[in-house]
């Protein structure tokens, strides 16, 4: 039966403090707030994987070859709109060296082509070169029609339609309030700042590319794959292959990154399974780089044309936000903008639009529509404050409430060495230097479904164990710190196990809920089994249980110092085998929770070579919230990860799509153009401990949040440098020169 | 990757024998150039011949007053050579700018001359560009923000070696060994093919050709040179503009100067109507900037590659300053 029981809590951040009463049943552990003392969570911890992956003893989707493994593909489109006529299926079968081959009606592929590379069948051959022949030797027709692979000819007159007959715009609404605002900011009363911002189609460009292998035992599937979702995989290819749940095992124990675009088994995962069965043998598909970039995800575009008025007391006073973007032949390119900043609701006026083209489709990509929606609100934040003569931290501080931000301006301005900085445009001579500032908000405090697997054994091992993938969060390390900081003992003494859907659920990492998901449930599983092993200390020591903690790898009695026991030999009082128990995440508490979200902010300082129009970023500090912190060492990787990703937006990357045959032209990592260490800044992290209850362990993700502010931070350090606005990205050295011509700088 | 033969000579002779006899045969050094084409199956050749093992090919001499820098001596191995340091700084820097470590660890002088364009069209396995032997420049209308802005009617293309330039300011001759095994030496300005004259290749190789070695001029007292590179990325990219200049100096005096620039056209250029807005006058950087100036005064710029004009002009003013520096005495 269980009991409740009514904790205190202290949450909030330095000098900002809500006390909090909380009743919760008995069998959940007393959340961490600003009080709890912790010996292991927050700490800095190597990665417990870590020698695996630099030995390559760790083994991705890339690596498996199960005996007897066919190589499996697609035979793909070359052109961006057309009709699939014919194939010559037999003759694809006959090529020498295939095993089988699957035609697009069984896969479910439309024989509608609206992309350049769209699949439209699909085979597997013993050999890679045997595969690649028969893919070039496949006897394919198709009806050609004009395609509007690009924005500007998909917004053209007489534009060819990319879905039937719909039109390819879907025009924004406008919003009730939008004559209201409009009467605000020509009322000559307000400062008024206007731009079009615009950012690039960026590609997920995962260093794993796409892929899964798969191999049937009976009516048993077993699937490799490298995903960011195992369970997820797991549902939609029973529903894809009219299989049962239980009959499939998806394992994804390493991946080389996702960014959002592997959730779903995708089309290849439907296709290994099916040729598999077909072939009697294991197949794996694993796409090439120019297949990877073309057809996989990406971020969505975007075109914001803004408005903002300030008033005399540098508060944002009205606000007007048209947006478009374009998803490709997907759907979803909402740009989030207006964001973070206290603007007044009634006084916002916002329309969302979107552009079809024939182009692979949008996926979810980290933190989906606010990178951009950053860049482009910062930018028209950045020109109000230089319209109403305030320094753009001040004006933010102005125009944000939230405590912890306000104290990460403050920090951050300190740190990237603010005071030093010149009015906008106020260097000379080639190099310039400037300072930008952005900031970020996210959610993230996790939830249900996970549910993690805690065993300890008489011979004192202790193992954790959880179903879900490693996204680059640190799942594993994050399960032993967790559990380790519940029992006392040294991450590195735990085992861990992940990736696996034989083990519990766990979730898709996406919306940065890993860790805020998985780690109260470890905590729980871990409390569960060494409330269980206190009761037997009680006994042997002849002491009541509640008087036991297990802390420094001993059991040990608060009241009588000489009651105490090694975690080991505490084991050993385990007559069978072993102690296990599953801690089952429950929903957040979201009505005694200090903050439902982090809050986070960025600085930079960049040099700006002014007769080559190269951006040169010097440091980067960001300041993040992520609750309390689990491992510190993994956490400053993350918002590393997080700034790295987005100075690389801002600065080089972009899909570039052909006018003429209407292929994604730079579908490499040669001309797709990522940020290498050359043009790494100096980066500084500082973690900000905000104990926000929302959860067990207080934890929020930082996956995501990271990335949103680098770009408007970089853009606004190259305004300042230059006193020239680069309003698109990426600023490269074509559009930094022409700003510079067009400001007559 | 369709499958080929592989052979591994060990000397020039043997290689040259496999060349003539296997139809069709390609020579591979590093190789970095090579696996792409093959793997964007832009070249399928039946027979691939391997010169690592030809040691002759590879090592960098002072001769005759020149620097021979064998074939497949490695770009990482001319980056470092003290002899190419001096004298010969621009070489030095274009080798150091290329690639990656990696690259430079494998990828060798020879290749670097006779490396096929990096055009996304004539890469991208889908279009049929005329330089491959179909009707259409797709570049000319279309996405060519990486274009040429010089000789640019029939085919977009770059020259993407970052070598040509700076070894062409130091007046190189390029040895080759012909499908008869003769020997012959060829001009580095008499090395390049518009596209106008043959559209198959880049180069006035013929089948068969070796490319053994490249013999260049060092500066002497009073000289200097300097190689400047413009790219997006500090990492790992090709360049937007690029120039090497030679000058020798008479006091303040420009009594000699070689001004080549590359990646703005399908072969590099050498500029002498800029070489003659320095010569026989006292060197200044305002001076540098009339050159830049005169560089660009006959380019033609593409839809998307207009940025490409002002850029070149500051390329060539700051490689011309870096240049004369030198030649001043500060290297």
């Amino acid at each position: 039966m269980k009991k409740d029981k009514t904790h205190k809590l202290k949450l909030g951040y330095k000098g900002d403090v809500k006390e909090v009463e909380i009743t919760l049943p008995d069998d959940e552990p007393r959340p961490f707030d600003m009080t709890s003392k912790l010996d292991i969570m927050g700490k800095r911890h190597q990665k417990v994987d870590a020698v695996m992956k630099v030995t390559g003893r760790a083994k991705y989707t890339h690596d498996m070859k199960p005996a007897g493994m066919l190589f499996g593909g697609f035979v793909r489109c070359p052109h961006a709109k057309a009709n699939l006529q014919s194939i010559d299926m037999d003759k694809l079968a006959k090529s020498p060296g295939v095993k089988a081959v699957v035609d697009a009606e069984t896969l479910r592929m439309p024989t509608t082509i609206r992309y350049a590379g769209q699949p439209v069948a699909a085979l597997a051959a013993e050999s890679r070169q045997a595969l690649e022949e028969a893919i070039r030797n496949a006897d394919v027709s198709y009806e050609v029609l004009p395609h509007a692979a690009r924005v500007d000819q998909a917004t053209a007159a007489d534009a060819p339609q990319v879905h039937g007959n719909r039109g390819n715009v879907r025009a924004g609404r406008d919003p009730r309030q939008l004559a209201e605002v409009n009467a605000a900011l020509n009322s000559g009363k307000l400062k008024v700042a206007e731009v079009v911002a615009r950012t690039q189609v960026q590609t997920h460009s995962c260093l794993e590319t796409h892929g899964t292998a798969a191999q049937w035992n009976g009516e048993h599937l077993t699937i490799w794959t490298s995903t960011q979702a195992t369970f997820g995989v797991r549902g939609q290819l029973a529903r894809g292959l009219g299989v049962s749940e239980s009959n499939i095992t998806v394992i994804g124990e390493f991946m080389g990154g996702g960014f959002g675009s592997k959730f779903g088994a995708g089309y290849w995962s439907l296709a290994a399974a099916r040729l598999a069965k077909k072939a009697g043998a294991p197949v794996k598909i694993m796409l090439d780089r120019r297949e990877d970039q073309t057809d996989t995800g990406n971020r969505p575009d975007s075109i914001q044309d803004m408005k903002m008025g300030v008033d005399g007391d540098g508060k944002i006073a009205a606000y007007s936000v048209s947006n478009t973007g374009t998803p490709g032949i997907g759907r979803g390119a909402s740009v989030t903008n207006p964001m973070i900043y206290d603007i007044p609701r009634d006084m916002t006026a916002s329309r969302r639009g979107e552009v079809a083209t024939n182009a692979g489709g949008a996926q979810a990509f980290r933190a989906p529509g606010h990178p951009q929606g950053s860049f482009g609100l910062e930018t028209v934040m950045d020109l109000a404050a230089e319209k109403a003569g305030i320094d753009p931290v001040e004006f933010r501080l102005r125009n944000d409430s939230n405590f912890v931000r306000q104290q990460q301006y403050k920090e951050g301005a300190k740190k990237i060495g603010w005071a030093d900085r010149k009015k906008n445009g106020a260097a000379t001579g080639r190099f310039r230097t400037g300072y930008g500032v952005a900031a970020a908000k996210w959610g993230g405090t996790g939830g249900p479904r996970a549910e993690v697997l805690c065993r300890i054994t008489n011979d004192g091992s202790i193992e954790v164990r959880n179903g879900a993938q490693d996204l680059g969060v640190g799942t594993r390390t994050l399960l032993a710190v967790v559990a380790g900081e519940e029992l006392g003992i040294d991450p590195s003494q735990i085992k861990t196990a992940i990736g696996n859907t034989n083990d519990p659920i766990g979730p898709g990492s996406g919306g940065s809920r890993t860790a805020a998901s998985i780690a109260p449930a470890a905590r729980q599983a871990a409390f569960l089994v060494g409330r269980e092993l206190k009761a037997l200390v009680a006994q042997h020591l002849n002491c009541e249980a509640d008087d036991l903690v297990t802390k420094g790898g001993k059991v040990s009695s608060l009241t009588d110092g000489k009651k105490s026991m090694s975690f080991k030999d505490a084991c050993r009082l385990i007559r069978q085998g072993d102690i296990s128990a599953v801690g089952k995440r429950v929903r957040n508490w979201r009505d005694a929770t200090y903050m439902n979200g982090v809050a986070g902010a960025q600085f930079a300082k960049v040099t700006v070579d002014c007769d080559f129009g190269i951006v040169k970023v010097d440091k980067l500090v960001a300041l993040q919230d992520c609750g309390l912190v689990i491992n510190r060492l993994t956490a400053e990787g993350q918002v590393f990860g997080g700034m790295i990703q987005g100075l690389s937006y801002a600065l080089f990357e972009e899909r570039h799509m052909d006018r003429h045959l209407g292929h994604m032209i730079n579908s490499d990592l040669e001309m797709y153009k990522i940020a290498g260490p050359a043009d790494m800044p100096e980066m500084e992290v500082v973690l900000y401990d905000v104990a926000n209850g929302a959860n067990n362990c207080s934890v929020a993700g930082i996956g995501e949040p990271t990335m949103i502010p680098t770009a408007a931070a970089i853009a606004g350090a190259v305004h300042n440098a230059t006193g020239v606005r680069v309003t698109s990205i990426p600023m490269t050295p074509d559009k930094v020169l022409m700003a510079l011509e067009e400001g007559g700088k | 990757m369709r499958n080929f033969d592989y052979y591994l000579p060990s000397t020039t002779s043997e290689a040259q024998d496999v060349l003539k006899k296997v139809k069709g045969a390609r020579a591979k050094a590093g190789g970095t150039d090579l696996m792409g084409l093959l793997k964007d199956r832009l070249t399928a050749p039946d027979s691939v011949v391997s010169l690592d093992n030809v040691g002759e090919l590879t090592g960098i001499k002072e001769r005759d007053g020149g620097v021979w820098i064998g074939a497949t001596t490695t770009i990482a191995t001319v980056a470092a050579n003290k002899t190419v340091h001096r004298g010969g700084e621009a070489v030095a820097e274009a080798a150091a700018r290329t690639g990656t470590p990696l690259i430079r660890n494998r990828a060798t002088v020879g290749g670097n001359l006779c490396q096929r364009p990096r055009c996304w069209y004539f890469r991208h396995p889908d279009y049929p560009c005329s330089k491959k032997g179909g009707e259409t420049c797709y570049a000319q209308e279309g996405e060519n923000k990486y274009h040429a802005i010089f000789d640019n009617v029939t085919c977009n293309i770059i020259h993407p070696s970052n070598l040509a330039p700076a070894l062409w300011a130091h007046d190189a001759k390029i040895h080759v060994l012909g499908a008869n095994g003769k020997t012959r030496d060829i001009g580095i300005d008499e090395f390049w093919v518009l596209p106008e004259e043959d559209m198959s290749k880049e180069t006035v190789l013929e089948d068969g050709d070796l490319v053994t070695g490249v013999t260049y001029t060092p500066g002497g007292r009073s000289s200097g040179s300097a190689y400047v590179e413009v790219r997006e990325k500090q990492s790992y990219d090709w360049a937007l503009t690029n120039a090497a200049a030679r000058i020798d100096l008479s006091g303040s005096r420009v009594k000699d100067v070689r001004l080549v620039i590359s990646a703005v056209a399908p072969v590099p250029m050498r500029r002498e109507d800029a070489e003659a807005v320095l010569k026989g006058k006292a060197f200044s950087e305002d001076l540098a900037w009339k050159a830049g100036e005169a560089a660009v005064a006959d380019a033609t710029p593409l839809r998307d590659n207009k940025y490409k004009v002002r850029l070149l002009k500051a390329t060539v003013a700051h490689t011309l300053i870096a240049a004369a520096q030198r030649a001043k005495g500060g290297k």
